[in-house]
């Protein structure tokens, strides 16, 4: 099963043709961190504070499995 | 027929319900003349009133949802807001409607026309007006039994401690995260539950932090983020996210003063107003 990510905010402009609604399906690659999948998509990970693996927090050096749900935020401040 | 409601007679309707029932709903102008005799101010009229299970008009609507105790509960409240711009302006509105009976305003800023497309308290009139005073005016204004006070400050480590003491909520509804993590620091050390929500784009965080318990540092970190890498420095804050933040703010304020279940601490809702769709995701 592919991995779903779904990319929050700024980081949906960054990555060509995402699309909010369906997020992104990406191959599985066994062994990859969290942190690589972000270096996979070309984003910076010191921008991206947030890390929800399947709806939990999660760290940049977390090991991903086979069809986990990935999101990635950046600081949201406004008001 | 109890003294209360026989004094009140001329202002009373009778609500009727299904399956037969019935509930009395009692005027402005009864509240108003029950003051006058009883000396207590309006509050206490309206306070009065729900005791024996007559809605002021101006809460009826609210019957069903909450009961005459729940009511009660939040007129008898203190709740702090902490920015009044985008969020907080619409924050503080709804919590006076609500029937909050305490609330402090606390804003440094004054309003400018930029704030035209989103902040509700925003008019070409208030435009040079301190936030703080403008949403204290238009507190007291919506609901004379509210007192609400405003406080033209910036906030930080050195005047917050004063603001939150004795609040039942702080609703964070600040523009940067260096000031947010101020301020949850002084609801942590006052003991008081804060609700926090930021917005960038369409899309939008809510998380109540409880004195003990997740909040910002496990959401960005041991210290804040710079206000440049916020999201919403590129995406803007466009008309409808921050009304949408501020209303599941005020709701989940709501449910702490009446100690309902709300968002469990560590749960941080986000929003997509784009897509839409909201989500529950884990700290932790």
């Amino acid at each position: 099963m592919p991995l779903l990510v779904k990319l929050s905010t700024t980081l949906r402009k960054q990555v060509p043709g995402y699309d909010p609604n369906t997020g992104l399906d990406l191959e599985f690659v066994p062994g990859e961190s969290a942190e690589g999948l972000i270096q996979r998509l070309g984003l910076d990970p010191k921008r991206i504070k947030i890390i929800m693996v399947n709806g939990r927090s999660a760290a940049l050096d977390q090991e991903l499995r086979d069809g986990d749900r990935v999101g990635l935020f950046p600081p949201v401040g406004g008001g | 027929m109890p003294e209360l409601r026989r004094f009140l007679a001329p202002y009373l309707k009778q609500i009727p319900l299904p399956e037969g029932e019935a509930f009395y709903a009692v005027s402005l102008a009864g509240l108003q003349a029950l003051a006058a005799e009883r000396g207590g101010g309006l509050k206490q009229a309206m306070l009065d009133c729900l005791e024996q299970g007559i809605w002021p008009e101006r809460f009826r609507a609210n019957r069903g949802e909450l009961s005459a105790q729940d009511q009660a509960r939040l007129l008898n409240s203190s709740a702090a807001v902490m920015g009044c711009g985008g969020l907080g302006g619409l924050a503080c509105l709804l919590l006076a409607r609500l029937g909050v009976g305490e609330l402090l305003l606390v804003d440094g800023d004054s309003f400018e026309e930029s704030n035209l497309n989103r902040q509700m308290l925003a008019t070409p009139e208030t435009l040079g007006r301190p936030k703080a005073q403008v949403a204290a005016q238009a507190a007291a204004s919506l609901n004379p039994a509210c007192h609400a006070r405003g406080e033209v400050a910036w906030i930080g480590p050195d005047n917050l401690a004063a603001m939150v003491a004795g609040r039942q909520v702080v609703v964070d509804c600040l523009d940067n995260l260096s000031a947010r993590y101020h301020l949850e620091d002084a609801c942590r050390a006052a003991g008081v539950p804060l609700v926090h929500g930021a917005l960038a784009g369409m899309e939008g965080m809510v998380m109540v932090i409880p004195p003990q318990g997740p909040g910002l540092r496990e959401l960005h970190g041991p210290t804040p983020p710079p206000k440049d890498h916020g999201a919403e420095v590129l995406l803007g804050t466009p008309t409808p996210t921050p009304a949408a933040v501020a209303s599941l703010e005020v709701s989940e304020a709501m449910k702490l003063l009446l100690g309902r279940p709300g968002l469990k601490p560590g749960q941080l809702l986000h929003l997509d107003l784009g897509a839409p769709a909201m989500e529950i995701l884990t700290l932790g």
